[in-house]
């Protein structure tokens, strides 16, 4: 029987909740991570896996691979996510932004080669970003509690629900066998490398300035992932939120 | 008569309202821009190697109340535990935090490589309370990326109070940071003045 990685880590997390369902402080409710002892200890390693391998390799490949190639890379991996964003796009009625990404998806695979080539851009077919936990909360669901994941960092209940169903959409899912195939495993490395790479400034730069990194990473997150979700409905009244400094 | 009456009745309203209203979203980006080019042009010294890393620190130590408001920074991390802690213990955590804002600010300088700033546009919040909008680019892998600047009026002067970056707010994040520490040590301010001094960023990057 193969176990999958979703199934995987929903078995940790559910296994990891349940044993510190009764830890959770009253402060750690109020800032909405009631699993933070069980949250730290999988942020701790997520980061020793991170100094020790993840981390080193992302910059490893970032030595050796010219900026031409981790462009098509990135291309390729953006391409390769497009029926993904078609989906959340026509659930959240946005069919203006679907029928751009049915045609990015298009055109980028074919005369774009497999995706390598950013040629819809080129074009000025728009780029757009949606996933389920966008679609989620478009629908009014809540996040939920705040979650670390292994391997894969900051989320909450709603993201990392939504994370979970976009796997159904996304083309290295579609078949069964395909999978979870070595090239499958190969291709969802190298992405995972290539987005290692390209934050390994940001990351650097917080580590250097955290006072607490976990908390760090959880309010940047929260923040960055709040702004992507409010990001669409973008205008000049989301600035009157903002705390007030007496 | 009624005239001179008039007259002093709308100068003694006036003269607030102008005190009020002495800044505009114009001096706001006039603001941002000219301490963004001036940090630019020592930046670039730095880079060309005209000036050394040390007098560049120093400058930058000499200026930072010219660019932020740190103390209302300091408070604004603080959050409740302001009103409950004393003076004191208030004082020493505005020292560790201005000395960890600086560190934090000169730990960044050497990551400089030939970045400009432009400012778009901004959006006035409420008379003196503004957020200024920019564009960053010319990095050398050409990357372009938003940073917005909150920008508060105190007696009749603007000072930055937070930045965001990538949909992350500076100041944000280290409040949160701060009252997490504080919280768990169960409400003491001292606490997270111990780990501002322990975490202050190496001096060596």
């Amino acid at each position: 029987m193969r176990i999958d990685a979703f199934t995987a880590y929903a078995a940790v997390m559910l296994a990891a909740l349940s044993l510190t369902a009764c830890a959770s402080r009253e402060m750690a409710q109020e800032t909405g991570d009631p699993f933070e002892p069980t949250n730290r200890a999988i942020f701790a390693v997520n980061q020793t896996l991170d100094d020790a391998v993840i981390g080193p390799g992302a910059r490893a490949y970032d030595t050796v691979t010219p900026e031409p190639v981790q462009s098509g890379v990135r291309n390729f991996m953006t391409n390769l996510n497009q029926p993904v964003v078609f989906a959340n796009a026509l659930l959240q009625g946005d069919v203006h932004a679907a029928g751009d990404t049915i045609g990015r998806f298009l055109m980028n695979t074919t005369i774009g080669v497999a995706g390598i080539f950013d040629v819809a851009t080129h074009e000025g077919v728009p780029e757009h970003r949606r996933d389920f936990g966008q679609t989620l909360a478009h629908w009014g669901v809540g996040d939920g509690p705040y979650l670390v994941l292994p391997l894969i960092g900051p989320s909450n209940m709603r993201d990392a629900t939504g994370r979970f169903v976009d796997r159904y959409s996304h083309p290295l899912n579609w078949s069964d066998e395909e999978s979870g195939e070595a090239w499958a495993w190969g291709v969802r490395a190298l992405n995972g490398t290539q987005i290692r790479a390209d934050l390994d400034d940001t990351l650097g730069s917080l580590n250097r300035t955290a006072i607490d990194p976990y908390v760090q990473a959880r309010s940047a997150w929260r923040q960055s992932r709040s702004a992507f979700i409010e990001s669409e409905g973008e205008t000049d009244t989301q600035y009157q939120n903002l705390p007030e400094f007496e | 008569m009624l005239k001179v009456l008039i007259s002093a009745f709308a100068l003694a309203f006036a003269a607030p309202i102008a005190l009020a209203q002495s800044t505009t979203a114009e001096d706001a980006e006039a603001f941002v821009q000219t301490q963004a080019n001036q940090v630019i042009e020592t930046l670039s010294a730095l880079e060309s190697g005209e000036r050394d890393l040390a007098s560049v620190r120093q400058e930058f130590r000499d200026r930072i109340d010219e660019l932020a408001d740190v103390e209302r920074i300091s408070n604004f991390v603080l959050g409740r535990y302001r009103r409950t802690a004393s003076e004191d213990v208030l004082s020493e955590f505005r020292t560790a935090f201005r000395n960890y804002a600086i560190s934090v600010y000169e730990s960044e300088l050497s990551a400089y490589a030939g970045q400009q700033l432009e400012v778009t546009d901004s959006v006035t919040r409420r008379d003196g309370d503004y957020v200024v909008r920019s564009r960053v680019f010319g990095g050398p892998q050409g990357e372009e990326f938003d940073v917005n600047w909150r920008i508060l009026e105190t007696d009749g002067e603007l000072k930055a109070v937070d930045v965001e970056v990538l949909g992350v707010w500076l100041a944000q994040t280290q409040r949160e940071q701060i009252l997490s520490v504080i919280g768990d040590h169960g409400g003491d301010v001292s606490a997270a003045t111990d780990m501002l001094r322990n975490r202050e960023p190496s001096q060596d990057s």
